[in-house]
């Protein structure tokens, strides 16, 4: 298969564009279409401060490296969750973002939650009712937190995450299977900062196949994490998006046209706005100031309140948040 | 001489001749979870695979907390 923009042999066919490109034209075409979905989404504009979540993975990864290619000001946030996995999983996918943010010279936040909280997420886990079948909801709830709390401390414009279209089409399917309209009406490429403290969050990369972002980062080349987390095994999003690969093989588009539906039918208001589901039931956790729906302390504050007290700490024990 | 696909720790055996996504699909994988490598190149799922070669597969798919909501 010939590169379309040079005839050169291609390194990636992307089925769904009919579209097949080199490795030099690849490494060009992503940038431009970031580019272009970060305008036509309205996320966020040069002189804005730019925090990514960065994870060691492929996909932050490649989106910290393309914001800085496109001359975004952009700091990295890196959560250390304290997972082994029997494969060292944390602390190879911090090493991982900080081998990437030191070779290209850009600021890289770190955040250790059993430092700041007093137990790493499986500790937690297994803890808590809310983990202890799923650790990944304390893991989600946790980086959700910290995400807002260092976006917001920090005074960044957004939170940037690299979210890719595999990402984004399988929470809308799990959330339309489950008729989630709530969630639903909050999914997008952009979700609105709320007056009650809730950072601006934006996901560049929404619009890519997963296996284009690995190409991206293949193709720099981009050392990242290769290994999963070692509690995704099983995870009904990993389910969800082979469901819809399984699909797209027969299909090719169907995920693309599948997400872009969506957002159509939300532009039409075939869905509440997020004004309407969200942020007018919020206010301050009783704790730490952080937006929350639930009376008096946030889901966050009552998770690690309880793994603290079954875990012999105080919240005075572990360093101020 | 067969033709080899690694994906981690598992291998499979691929017919010369036929195309890489045939033979990603006859090892039971799907052709848009994986992306495959020779010698060191990414190469497109049309290729033929030759006698003897041993194509990397690299797993694309991520997953965990995205869950609901996300």
């Amino acid at each position: 298969m010939k590169c379309r923009k040079c005839g050169d042999k291609a390194a990636i066919n992307m089925r769904q564009h009919k579209l097949a490109l080199c490795r030099e034209h690849f490494l060009e075409w992503i940038p431009e279409q970031t580019e272009r979905f970060i305008e036509k989404y309205q996320m966020f504009r040069k002189s804005d401060r730019i925090l990514v979540a960065v994870s060691g993975g492929k996909d932050s990864l490649s989106l910290w490296d393309v914001l800085h290619r496109l001359g975004y000001d952009a700091d990295g946030l890196y959560i250390g969750l304290g997972i082994d996995g029997g494969v060292g999983y944390s602390a190879e996918s911090q090493r991982k973002a900080e081998q990437f943010a030191a070779e290209h010279e850009l600021r890289l936040i770190v955040v250790d939650v059993a430092e700041v909280e007093g137990a790493t997420i499986p500790e937690a886990a297994s803890l808590t009712r809310r983990g202890r079948d799923k650790p990944c909801s304390v893991c989600g709830l946790t980086k959700r937190h910290v995400m807002n709390r260092v976006a917001r401390d920090g005074g960044y414009d957004v939170l940037a995450t690299g979210h890719n279209l595999d990402d984004e089409a399988a929470v809308l399917f799990g959330n339309t299977l489950s008729w989630s309209v709530g969630y639903l009406a909050r999914q997008g490429p952009v979700l609105e900062a709320s007056a009650q403290g809730l950072a601006r969050k934006a996901k560049p990369f929404c619009r890519f196949y997963e296996r284009e972002t690995a190409a991206y980062a293949l193709l720099r080349p981009i050392e990242y994490i290769y290994d999963e987390c070692p509690h995704a095994v099983g995870a009904k999003s990993i389910y969800y998006k082979e469901v819809l690969n399984r699909m797209e093989a027969e299909r090719p588009g169907l995920k693309l046209s599948f997400y872009l539906s969506f957002l159509e039918a939300k532009a039409q208001g075939v869905l509440p706005s997020q004004g309407e589901t969200g942020a007018a039931g919020l206010h301050p956790c009783e704790t730490c100031g952080q937006p929350t729906s639930a009376p008096g302390q946030c889901a966050f504050c009552r998770t690690w309140d309880q793994v603290r007290a079954r875990h012999g700490l105080t919240a005075e024990r572990a360093s101020p948040r | 001489m067969a033709a080899r696909l690694t994906l981690r720790d598992r291998e499979f055996e691929a017919r010369p001749g036929s195309t890489v996504r045939d033979a990603i699909l006859q090892a039971g994988l799907q052709p848009d979870s994986v992306l495959a490598i020779r010698k060191g190149e990414l190469i497109t799922e049309d290729e033929i695979l030759r006698e003897g070669d041993d194509i990397k597969l690299v797993a694309v798919i991520s997953g965990g907390s995205i869950g609901a909501g996300s």
